[in-house]
C-alpha cells in the first residue's frame, strides 16, 4: 500500500519530467496528401517537392535536418478520408505538425482535429480563405483566392482586354467557389460583366449542356475554377461544341493530365494563375527545376515548388523556436518574413496567409508558359 | 427550340449509356434479386482494358478494342459473381449485397493500383467532330451518334439473345422461379453467370464509349453507376424495356433540368427522381409487383 501511495506523487513527477522531456529539440511532421484519387497529381507533387527540400537541407545546415522527421499519410482526395487520414499522424504517430494538404476541402476536414490536438498545422498550397480562419494554428505558405481571383479579373480586363465573362465551377468544392465569387467581385469592380453562372459536380465527364447554355450569352472569357481532370474535359468537349471562348482558371489546372485529356488542339490559348512558372529565368527556379527534373524524371509542378518551399519555412520556423512547442512554433512561423523560396518571396501576415507573388501562365500544345508575373498588391491597385 | 433539341440530343447520348449500364442492374436483379453494387466498376475495369489495349497494342481497330473490353468486363463479372456471390447465395440477401458493396471497393482500389490514380484518355482515333445543324441551331457529335447507334445495336441484341435462344429462355425460366428451373434440367448456375456476363459486357461497352468522349480513371464507375441504379429503379428493376426507358428519361431529365432550371441540381435530380418513384410507384414504370415467396 505504502508503495502504491508512493507511486503517486513518483508518477507525476515522472510525467512532468516527461512533457518537458517530450517539448524536445526535434520535429516530427505528418505529411498528409492525396496520393491517390482526383487530385493524385499533387499529392505526388507535394511529397516529391517536400523530400526534396528535406535532402537539400541536409546539404545546407545538416545539424537542423537531422532533427525533422516525416511521416507520410494518404488522405485519398476526399475530406472524410483527410479527416481520418489527420487522425491517425496526431494519435498514432504523435506528430508535432500537420503538413498538408492541396485541395481546400480537403485541408479544411482536417483543421479542428490538429486544432483539438493542440498542435500545428502548415499547408503549402490550400488557397481558400477559411482554411487558416479556422483557428490560430492553421498557417499555409501560398496566396489566397482573392488574391488569385482578383489577379485573374485584371488580367482578363486588362491583359486580355475582355470586359464579358461567364463562369463554370464545380459546386461540390469549396475552393471553386471560393475562387469564383473573389473573381466576380474583382472582375465587375474592373468594369466588367458576369454573363453567366453554371456548376457542375466533380466526377461527372459531360459538360455539353452546361456548354450550351453558356456559348448562347456569348462570354468572351470562361472561368473555370475546378480541377485538371474535369477541365481538361471541359475544354476538350467545347472544342468539339465549336465553341470559341478564351478559358481562365487558377492552380486548379496545373498538372500535365490536363494537356493529356484535353489534347494540344483544345488547350493551347488558355491561362491560369499559380505559384510557380518552370521556365522563369530565375537562377534559383532553373536549379530546382533541374535537379528535380533529374531525380523525379518529370517536371516539377507548382505544387511540387509550394511543397518544397513549404516544408522550409516549416524547417526554419522549428530552427527559430528552438523546440516543437506548439506555442514556440506558432510564434515562429508567424514571424516569417522575406523567406526566399522558389516560388518568390513570402512573408507570412497577422491571418497566417503568405503575401507572395502568383504568376500567370499560357496553355500551349503539352506545357504552360510564363506570361505574367503579379506581386502582392499589384492586383489590387486597379480598385 | 433549339435550345431543347441540344439539351434532348446530349441527354440522349448519355442516357443510352446510362440505359446499357442498367440493363446488367436490372437482369441481374431479375434472375437472383441482388443489386449488384459493383456493376459500375465493370464498367471501369472494360473502360481501363480499352484504354490498354488502344495505348499499349497501337493500331488496334476500335472495334476490336471494344470486343476485348466487353469480354474481359463479362469474364471479371463471372470470376466474382462465383468467388463472392455464388457462396452466399442461400444467406440472406443482406449479406450478398453488402459483399456486392465489397467487390465495389475492392475493385476500385484494384484499378487505383493496376492502372495508377490519374485520369487516361484514350488515342483520339474516332473521327472528331460534329455534324451541325444549322437551320435549327443543333450539334449532333460524331461520337454522340456512334454511342447511340452502337447503344440501340447491343439493346436489340440483348433483346434477341432474350427472346429468340434457348439460353435466353433458360434466363427468363430462371428469373421467374430458380427452382422450378433447375426441376426441369436448366442448368440455373451456368444461367446465371451468363446473365452476369452478358450485364456486365453491355457496362464494358459503355466503359469504352466513355473512355472514346471522356477519361478513364478508377472512380469513373460510381456516379454512372447510381444513374444507372436509379435508371433501373425507374423502369422497374427487373424490366428490360424499363431498364432502357429509365436510362434514356434519366439522361434527358438531368440535362434539361441542367439546361433549364440551374446546373447545381443536375447531380441530386437523380436521386429526387429514385425517392418519388419509390414513394409514388414503387415497382416503377414497367415494372410488376412479384409476390413475395415464402
Amino acid at each position: 500500500m505504502k508503495l502504491h501511495r508512493l507511486t503517486v506523487p513518483v508518477a507525476a513527477t515522472f510525467g512532468l519530467v516527461s512533457a518537458v522531456a517530450l517539448a524536445a529539440n526535434t520535429l516530427k511532421v505528418g505529411a498528409v496528401f492525396g496520393l491517390s484519387g482526383a487530385q493524385s497529381t499533387y499529392g505526388e507533387e507535394s511529397i516529391n517537392g517536400m523530400e526534396m527540400a528535406l535532402d537539400d537541407l541536409k546539404a545546407k545546415d545538416p545539424a537542423l535536418a537531422s532533427k525533422i522527421t516525416v511521416v507520410k499519410e494518404d488522405e485519398k482526395s476526399n475530406p472524410i478520408d483527410a479527416a481520418l487520414a489527420v487522425k491517425k499522424v496526431l494519435n498514432v504517430d504523435k506528430v508535432d505538425l500537420v503538413f498538408g494538404s492541396v485541395a481546400s476541402s480537403n485541408t479544411l476536414a482536417m483543421g479542428s482535429a490538429v486544432i483539438e490536438a493542440g498542435k500545428v498545422q502548415v499547408t503549402p498550397a490550400s488557397t481558400n480563405p477559411e482554411v487558416t480562419k479556422k483557428g490560430d494554428a492553421v498557417f499555409r505558405t501560398c496566396f489566397i483566392d482573392p488574391f488569385q481571383g482578383s489577379v485573374l479579373a485584371d488580367f482578363a480586363v486588362h491583359r486580355l482586354n475582355k470586359k464579358k465573362a461567364a463562369i463554370l465551377l464545380d459546386h461540390k468544392s469549396d475552393y471553386s467557389k471560393g475562387l469564383a465569387e473573389a473573381f466576380t467581385v474583382a472582375f465587375k469592380a474592373a468594369g466588367g460583366e458576369v454573363v453567366a453562372n453554371e456548376s457542375y459536380e466533380a466526377g461527372k465527364k459531360d459538360f455539353k449542356t452546361q456548354l450550351t447554355k453558356i456559348r448562347a450569352k456569348h462570354p468572351e472569357v470562361l472561368l473555370v475554377p475546378g480541377y485538371y481532370q474535369e477541365v481538361g474535359l471541359i475544354m476538350k468537349q467545347a472544342q468539339q461544341m465549336g465553341f470559341k471562348v478564351t478559358l481562365l482558371g487558377g492552380d486548379g489546372w496545373d498538372s500535365p493530365t490536363l494537356y493529356e485529356l484535353a489534347g494540344a488542339d483544345a488547350v493551347k490559348g488558355n491561362y491560369f494563375s499559380t505559384h510557380f512558372a518552370p521556365d522563369d529565368k530565375d537562377p534559383r527556379v532553373q536549379k530546382f527545376v533541374k535537379d528535380y527534373t533529374a531525380r523525379f524524371h518529370k517536371a516539377p509542378g507548382a505544387m511540387s515548388a509550394s511543397s518544397y518551399d513549404g516544408i522550409l519555412v516549416v524547417a526554419d520556423a522549428f530552427k527559430r523556436a528552438g523546440s516543437n512547442d506548439p506555442a514556440a512554433l506558432k510564434k515562429a512561423l508567424s514571424a516569417t518574413k522575406g523567406f526566399v523560396g522558389v516560388a518568390g518571396t513570402l512573408s507570412i501576415n497577422a491571418q497566417r496567409d503568405a503575401v507572395k507573388p502568383a504568376v500567370i501562365l499560357k496553355t500551349e500544345g503539352n506545357k504552360a508558359v510564363f506570361e505574367a508575373k503579379i506581386e502582392p498588391g499589384q492586383a489590387n491597385k486597379s480598385h | 427550340m433549339s435550345e431543347f433539341l441540344q439539351f434532348l440530343i446530349n441527354g440522349l447520348a448519355v442516357g443510352s449509356m446510362y440505359a446499357l449500364i442498367a440493363l446488367g442492374y436490372t437482369m441481374v436483379y431479375g434472375i437472383i434479386q441482388l443489386i449488384n453494387f459493383a456493376h459500375g466498376e465493370f464498367m471501369m475495369m472494360g473502360a481501363f482494358v480499352g484504354a490498354f489495349t488502344l495505348n499499349r497494342l497501337q493500331g488496334t481497330p476500335l472495334a476490336v478494342a471494344l470486343v476485348i473490353s466487353m469480354l474481359a468486363a463479362g469474364l471479371l463479372a463471372v470470376l466474382v459473381e462465383l468467388v463472392a456471390y455464388r457462396p452466399l447465395r442461400r444467406q440472406p440477401k443482406i449479406f450478398v449485397l453488402t459483399a456486392a458493396i465489397a467487390v465495389s471497393v475492392l475493385l476500385q482500389n484494384l484499378g487505383r493500383i493496376v492502372f495508377g490514380s490519374s485520369a487516361v484518355s484514350f488515342p483520339a482515333q474516332f473521327p472528331q467532330g460534329s455534324i451541325g445543324l444549322e437551320s435549327l441551331g443543333v450539334w449532333v457529335e460524331y461520337s454522340q451518334l456512334f454511342v447511340l447507334g452502337l447503344s440501340l445495336v447491343l439493346m436489340a441484341a440483348l433483346w434477341l439473345i432474350v427472346h429468340k435462344t434457348k439460353i435466353g429462355a433458360a434466363m427468363r425460366a430462371t428469373s421467374q422461379d430458380i427452382d422450378a428451373a433447375r426441376l426441369m434440367g436448366i442448368n440455373t448456375n451456368f444461367v446465371i453467370s451468363f446473365t452476369f456476363f452478358i450485364g456486365a459486357s453491355l457496362a464494358g461497352a459503355v466503359g469504352v464509349f466513355y473512355g472514346m468522349q471522356y477519361s478513364v480513371d478508377p472512380l469513373m464507375g460510381v456516379q454512372p453507376g447510381l444513374a444507372a441504379f436509379v435508371a433501373a429503379v425507374l423502369g422497374g428493376i427487373g424490366s428490360l424495356p424499363g431498364a432502357m426507358i429509365g436510362g434514356l428519361l434519366i439522361g434527358i431529365i438531368e440535362n434539361l433540368v441542367a439546361g433549364y432550371l440551374s446546373s447545381t441540381y443536375q447531380g441530386a435530380i437523380t436521386f429526387v427522381l429514385l425517392i418519388l418513384v419509390l414513394s409514388i410507384k414503387p415497382t416503377g414504370l414497367l415494372g410488376r409487383m412479384a409476390p413475395v415467396k415464402v
